[in-house]
């Protein structure tokens, strides 16, 4: 009973250390990358004692600023909802991780643990559902700042987000279908099959179109160029202008855990969770030729610095993807969204029935 | 330990319930029914049925608190917030008669919930996606189908009503 | 297991909440919010029937009732808007324009 308890508390603290330091890291990463694309340097000036590693310390050296700034409520808002709405913004961003399965089950001193926070049997909904919460911060910041251009700001934001989820949802649907279970360790499970015998059936072989929708529309969730509309840092004035301090650090934390736990769905999703492709509990096989035996501790571990590196590599990606883009137009958004997205969505459960009702 | 995650449940519902119809503020009123929506969820959840507690999250605390959100947030009107509850008379025979409807409920509940006193053993799966679903497609499919078309019916006459261009 | 006449008391006292409110508050949005917290009631009532005799009946019923609030609320609350439009009150005494 305790041990359980232990047990479970271990879970989250690796989870979520893992987590809040990627934030950390990408919020340098991303100036880094950025640097790199524009034929630049990028920070490299906050040093101590003259060490600056690739200017390593400028997470700690802008923590220790927002901490530091004045923390300013506008007089005419409401200064308990403005509180609210950053702490819903990493709440809801963080809470995601809970159901994401980061390793097989580990099977260590007799016991049988489940690599996964919390193994809900509602799985991939909860996914939905706590993301969903999500617009509340974005709507309550907008609306508690008593500002004409903040509520402009989440009003779009709040349009965005709940465009974009119906898309979302839908193609989640097709995944549904092609494992025939709606949790996400018995999807991460069924990736470990093979098509023909040699491709690992991931979720991007069963479900190519899915793949790219469910991305774009999680990229779209993130709020994050292309589709930065309400935020837009630099000209049109997003929610969270009426924000400062730790307050602001917390949307700015949020949005980082936010294209963390999107790269963790779609790991979990589409690209084999923890899987990595002929290696099975037993070892590294080839398969109808050999198998090495490897030895279960070893393997777990093998799996789940897999699902880290994959997670990672999707975190990168959407730094690239938000460094080479150029933002939508508004109608274009929600055109692209409504009429195109949608439409495809739901094309895609179409055909994917027809596949499992023929096969 | 069930026990007292019931309580924290029970008092966080009827808490922020008794707030939505006190707060002045009508913000302050739809977040404290955000609460209320999500503390019965949670109890949807201990009652075994998962599913409709994720529902109970998606449905209410993402779509239709969403719809009030809105409405509050375009509306700038003050006034209700001075003089909340209806003036004389009226609030004082509203009161009496929620509170008579409210005792003779309670009665009603004593009656029905002391006819069945065992509690029934349950399948695993209960309350799952799949078993819903398998009632829902089968022996509710009509229903379904005809919820299908009130949905419709409702976008096509909200749209009519909001998008009227004077 | 907690006996189930403890969540149907929870359902009771939600929806005897929600019937107060709606008496005596005059603001038609909170008027509306009772609506929910009266279904909420009803259907926590049904899902711990469900739980009592096993049966999944009543959930389904909790299905179809949050979709029947989801259709409730988007019309209730675009007629709302349009009320507002015309006559600038949410009061419910003061939308008095059919009585006699």
């Amino acid at each position: 009973m305790y041990l359980d308890v232990i047990i479970t508390l271990l879970k989250i603290a690796i989870v979520f250390g893992f987590v809040l330091n990627v934030a950390a890291i990408l919020s340098w990463a991303e100036r880094k990358q950025s640097a790199v694309m524009q034929d630049r340097i990028g920070a490299n000036r906050a040093d101590v004692l003259g060490f600056r590693i690739f200017g390593l310390f400028h997470p700690i050296a802008d923590t220790i600023k927002m901490l530091t700034k004045e923390d300013w409520v506008p007089p005419a808002g409401d200064a308990f909802v403005h509180t609210l709405a950053p702490f819903l913004a990493l709440f809801t961003a963080l809470v995601v991780f809970a159901v994401i399965p980061f390793g097989d089950t580990l099977h260590i001193a007799g016991r049988d643990i489940p690599l996964q926070i919390a193994d809900l049997n509602v799985g991939i909904l909860f996914i939905v559902a706590f993301g969903g919460l999500g617009f509340y911060s974005v709507v309550l910041a907008g609306w508690s700042s008593e500002n004409k251009y903040s509520l402009l700001g989440s009003i779009r934001a709040a349009a965005q987000l709940i465009s974009y989820e119906l898309a979302l949802g839908l193609s989640i649907v097709g995944i549904v279908m092609a494992y025939g279970s709606i949790e996400l360790d018995d999807i991460a499970r069924g990736q470990g099959q093979y098509v023909l015998g040699v491709i690992p059936y991931w979720g991007i072989v069963a479900q190519p179109l899915g793949f790219i929708l469910f991305f774009t529309a999680a990229m779209a969730e993130t709020k994050r160029v292309p589709f930065d509309l309400p935020e837009s840092e630099s000209e049109i004035i997003g929610y969270f202008t009426e924000y400062s301090g730790m307050k602001f650090g917390a949307f700015w934390m949020g949005e980082f855990i936010e294209v963390i736990s999107v790269a963790g769905v779609v790991t979990a999703l589409y690209f084999g969770g923890w899987q990595i492709p002929f290696l099975s509990n037993q070892g590294v096989f080839i398969p109808g030729l050999f198998t090495i035996p490897l030895p279960h501790l070893l393997v777990v571990l093998l799996q789940v610095s897999a699902f880290g590196l994959k997670v990672l590599f999707f975190c990168w990606f959407m730094l690239l993807v938000r460094w080479t883009l150029p933002r939508f137009r508004y109608d274009q958004l929600m055109a692209f969204g409504w009429k195109f997205m949608v439409p495809l969505a739901l094309v895609n459960i179409a055909v994917t029935g027809l596949i499992k009702y023929v096969f | 330990m069930e026990n007292l995650f019931f309580y924290i449940a029970a008092i966080l519902a009827v808490a922020s319930a008794g707030s939505v119809i006190l707060q002045r503020k009508v913000m302050y009123s739809v977040l404290s029914l955000i609460v209320a929506l999500l503390a019965v969820a949670w109890m949807y959840a201990m009652l075994s049925a998962p599913f409709l507690a994720v529902v109970q999250v998606i449905l209410y605390a993402g779509a239709i608190m969403v719809l009030f959100l809105f409405v509050v947030m375009m509306l700038k009107y003050e006034k209700t917030e001075i003089q909340r509850f209806r003036p004389g008379l009226l609030w004082c025979m509203g009161l009496l008669v929620a509170v008579f409807f409210l005792m003779k409920l309670i009665y009603v509940i004593n009656r029905a919930s002391s006819l069945t006193p065992q509690v029934a053993t349950l399948p695993p799966d209960f309350g799952s996606i799949k078993s819903l679903g398998g009632v829902l497609y089968t022996q509710y499919l009509l229903p379904v189908e005809l919820t299908g078309i009130l949905l419709l019916v409702a976008v096509v006459g909200v749209a009519l009503l909001s998008g009227i261009k004077k | 297991m907690l006996a189930t006449d403890q969540y149907l008391m929870v359902g009771v006292v939600l929806f005897g909440i929600g019937v107060i409110g709606f008496l005596t508050r005059r603001n038609v949005i909170v008027l509306l919010m009772c609506i929910e917290l009266m279904i909420n009631g009803a259907g926590l009532a049904f899902v711990s029937f469900c739980r009592q005799t096993g049966s999944l009946e009543g959930q389904v019923f909790v299905l179809f009732a949050m979709v029947i609030a989801a259709v409730e609320i988007a019309v209730a609350l675009s007629i709302v808007l349009l009320v507002f439009r015309n006559r600038a009150t949410l009061d419910v005494d003061e939308m008095e324009v059919l009585k006699w």
